[in-house]
């Protein structure tokens, strides 16, 4: 039945529903983030109800950055559960969890040698906020760094040091339907997935298929922090 | 002492951040309804507050004004893009809630945005106005012209 409603009454429904809404937003968030794991709920449910490469607004992909400080040459360790990782490499089905890979079982290895560290590997580009990394075929991809407290994300086994010497970020593009999030390390100053230097075409973009590629951006915006930028 | 200088405008930053990031994700999401969207914006907003900190006076309220004008770039794209199958949520609301929500997304962008400026921000007419580029009595309009659509289809 509709009718007539007053105004204060419409607004104490407005009032009350953004309220509540704010806060499921921020309920959903805090239960979302399990303390011992990286991948959303969301993102899992996500994974089979919409599969990223059927939607091309949807090209979702986080990517967790932790930042080793320069100096401190610590070990690295994948954090990620890869049963709950989409194959999102060429011609993978982001239905599929990935099988075999060599972080921990679920990302293909690059078939090419290492690269050698340099200004077209692994490059990072940006600022601690929001860094561009050029891969060895020359695209630029972006990834974003967040302050640690914001994240809530647990620190990768063993690596309980890393969160007061360098940050964690947090990659989302387009979606909220994280798709995988991968771990990625710098250690003086060049990029390492587990310990090995990143072969990033294979071992990045086509692991994190939907990473946001700035097309004819090959230069850096700004000055790499000290310490992270490639020797 | 450039060094000290640096670590102090970054922590600075980072007090800001931890401080505004969850509040403004609530604003972005109730002015758009996407979770993702508010994620985007936000750190958007923070990106530009981080390249012009030297030349920000008050970075918490240049924040809030770059993520309302993201939210109005956003939605003039997104009116451009094809319409996305709504993702189920995590929670159950009254009817009520759910039923006011379906009537907010279904209001043109500017006056969503005052509406949930001033209800959910308490912020007054001229604030608004100042935020959205517009004139305080453009502000009461649309929020006029808002309830009334709500009103018309809202089950009392």
């Amino acid at each position: 039945m509709k009718g007539p409603l007053s105004t204060e009454h419409v607004e104490d429904r407005v009032r009350s529903t953004m309220i509540r809404r704010a806060e499921d937003m921020a309920a959903g968030d805090g239960a979302a983030w399990d303390p011992t794991d990286t991948v959303r709920p969301l993102g899992r449910r996500a994974l089979t109800e919409h599969p990223p490469r059927s939607r091309p607004l949807a090209a979702v992909v986080a990517v967790v950055v932790v930042i080793a400080g320069a100096a401190a040459g610590l070990g690295v360790a994948n954090h990620d559960d890869p049963s709950r990782r989409a194959d999102t490499t060429a011609g993978g089905d982001a239905d599929r969890p990935r099988a075999e890979g060599p972080f921990e079982g679920e990302v293909p290895r690059s078939t090419t040698p290492p690269t050698v560290p340099g200004p077209d590997s692994g490059q990072i580009l940006g600022t601690t906020l929001a860094t561009y990394v050029r891969t060895t075929d020359g695209a630029v991809v972006e990834v974003r760094w967040f302050p640690p407290e914001a994240l809530e994300l647990p620190n990768p086994p063993g690596s309980e040091d890393l969160r007061a010497g360098g940050y964690r970020a947090n990659y989302w593009e387009g979606s909220d339907q994280q798709v995988s999030s991968l771990a990625l390390f710098f250690e003086d100053g060049i990029l390492r997935i587990n310990g090995d230097e990143v072969g990033m075409r294979e071992d990045l973009l086509a692991f994190a298929d939907g990473v946001r590629r700035i097309p004819g951006r090959t230069e850096p915006e700004v000055t790499p922090p000290p310490g992270y930028a490639p020797g | 002492m450039a060094g000290g200088a640096a670590e102090g405008r970054a922590a600075e930053f980072t007090r800001l951040y931890i401080s505004e990031r969850d509040r403004l994700r609530r604003l972005v999401y109730l002015m758009t309804g996407q979770t993702a969207v508010a994620e985007e914006i936000v750190h958007d907003a923070f990106l530009r507050v981080h390249d012009r900190w030297e030349d920000i006076e008050a970075p918490a309220g240049y924040l809030r004004t770059v993520v309302v004008n993201l939210c109005r770039a956003w939605r003039n794209r997104a009116a451009l893009a094809r319409i996305r199958t709504p993702r189920s949520r995590g929670w159950v609301d009254p009817p009520e809630v759910d039923e006011t929500w379906q009537l907010l997304a279904r209001l043109p962008h500017e006056q969503r945005a005052v509406l949930v400026l001033r209800y959910y921000e308490d912020l007054p007419d001229g604030e608004i106005a100042a935020l959205l580029g517009c004139r305080p009595a453009t502000v009461r309009t649309r929020i006029h012209r808002a309830l009334r659509k709500v009103r018309e289809e809202m089950t009392p």
